[in-house]
């Protein structure tokens, strides 16, 4: 009987005598690869200014997330504000609470992402907020008491100049974070990841073949 | 549909792991080590299938390819695929690690079944091949959106809704996927024959064939 297994196994080798044809059908399907990498990982962008949190969220390859269920947790995992994205996939909420926060995005069949927002950064906006001085203020009812204390003061004092400058940097840089936004949330598959996956395929293949081969001799 | 990290309850991706790893070992089981640089060709062949994007709609989708792997493999498909989304996963963030087992059953299942269901068409007539291999392909897609509608109704709203959802969602690519897979199967046909379920087939009848035909040889000897 083990001289016939031999054979059998001589006997399933015409299989392979066109490797040619194997690599010809491969480079087919990779002709029909399209040169913009694409596909739908769900990317999340949030960030503060004043008193408001702007989020931004788009499939992998730029494409936005319409009419996305947003839902915003707290630090203890309490939902704080739900909603849904618009036609630019932005949803823009005030800050209710001086926590850190994770934004979910759903845009449906099993489709999600999340970001989430440190607790310092909404420090910052809140005492923003106070600054500016509007009548209406009344956004937020845990307004800081040192409010009123400091707005009939004329003279400025260091702790004022930080506040106006921090406002101010916020519009300043917002285009900077806009952008910093786009290129995070482009940066789709690369080459590198490509071919890289590729090459753990074939050296699984590699991996397999070689004790294939070892169990023979 | 790869289905996103934190959407599924913890029994769905529990459940999922565990089909998933009874699916991949009968697939280790049957794929012969002659046959592993075939699989391996599909799944980096899967594996960048996704990158081939249809925008549709409010979503965004993506060929997927379990139809043409399932032709080819059978039962194989499924440490094919596992191995291929376990690398997107890691590579382009498609889908995650916790859904890895329930995603392997979206894809992989839907493969095998329609191997069992088409299979058998394929090597006839080029009319009747042709067919099966467009409805390989087609209906791959859409059982793998029914069973992704299966996966999601614990924590979206309502299996019908979801399911009839990503029909729609997927028809263009069932339809896509339905061509490319009718033009594998066309193109294989001509150059390389025995890469087909008929022809392997065939083939295993030959080889049976041969074994016992020396086995009479080697008790005559």
């Amino acid at each position: 009987m083990q001289v016939n297994d031999i054979r059998i196994q001589d006997n399933r080798f015409p299989k392979f005598r066109k490797p040619l044809a194997i690599i010809k059908f491969a480079f087919c399907i990779l002709l029909l690869l399209p040169h913009t990498a694409d596909a739908h990982k769900i990317t999340v962008f949030a960030w503060t200014e004043g008193d408001m949190v702007h989020v931004e969220s788009k499939f992998s390859g730029g494409k936005k997330v319409r009419g996305g269920e947003v839902i915003v947790y707290d630090s203890d995992e309490n939902q704080v504000i739900t909603g849904k994205t618009d036609d630019q996939g932005e949803f823009s909420f005030k800050i209710v609470k001086k926590t850190a926060m994770k934004i979910v995005v759903i845009a449906g069949m099993g489709h999600q992402g999340e970001w989430a927002i440190m607790a310092d950064e909404i420090e910052g906006a809140k005492v923003v907020e106070k600054d500016t001085n509007f009548p209406s203020s009344a956004v937020s009812d845990e307004s800081p008491p040192e409010k009123t204390e400091s707005a009939p003061s004329a003279s400025l004092s260091a702790d004022d100049i930080r506040l106006i400058m921090e406002a101010s940097l916020d519009k300043k840089l917002k285009p900077v974070i806009k952008m910093l936004a786009t290129s995070q949330q482009d940066h789709g598959p690369s080459v590198k990841d490509i071919f890289g996956g590729i090459g753990y395929i074939f050296g699984l293949m590699g991996v397999a073949s070689y004790f294939h081969y070892r169990k023979k001799k | 549909m790869h289905i996103s990290e934190g959407v599924l309850s913890g029994p769905v991706l529990i459940s999922g792991i565990a089909i998933a790893v009874a699916g991949t070992s009968i697939g280790l089981r049957k794929l012969d080590y002659e046959r592993i640089a075939q699989a391996s060709l599909l799944s980096a062949a899967f594996f960048v299938a996704s990158l081939i994007h249809v925008p549709v709609g409010p979503s965004s989708i993506h060929l997927i390819l379990n139809g043409i792997v399932g032709l080819l493999l059978g039962w194989a498909a499924f440490p094919t695929i596992l191995i291929a989304l376990m690398l997107q996963a890691v590579f382009f963030q498609f889908g995650g690690i916790t859904t890895l087992g329930v995603n392997t059953i979206i894809m992989a299942m839907p493969a095998v079944l329609c191997y069992s269901l088409f299979g058998s068409f394929i090597g006839r007539k080029p009319a009747v091949s042709l067919t099966a291999a467009f409805a390989c392909g087609f209906f791959s897609v859409f059982f793998g959106a029914i069973t992704a509608g299966g996966a999601l109704m614990f924590t979206e709203e309502g299996f019908l809704k979801v399911s009839a959802m990503l029909i729609m969602a997927h028809l263009p690519v069932m339809i896509i996927e339905g061509i490319i897979t009718a033009f594998c199967v066309g193109f294989l046909q001509k150059v390389h024959p025995v890469m087909l379920p008929e022809f392997s087939r065939g083939k295993a009848y030959e080889r049976q064939k041969f074994v016992n035909r020396s086995g009479v040889v080697n008790a005559s000897e």
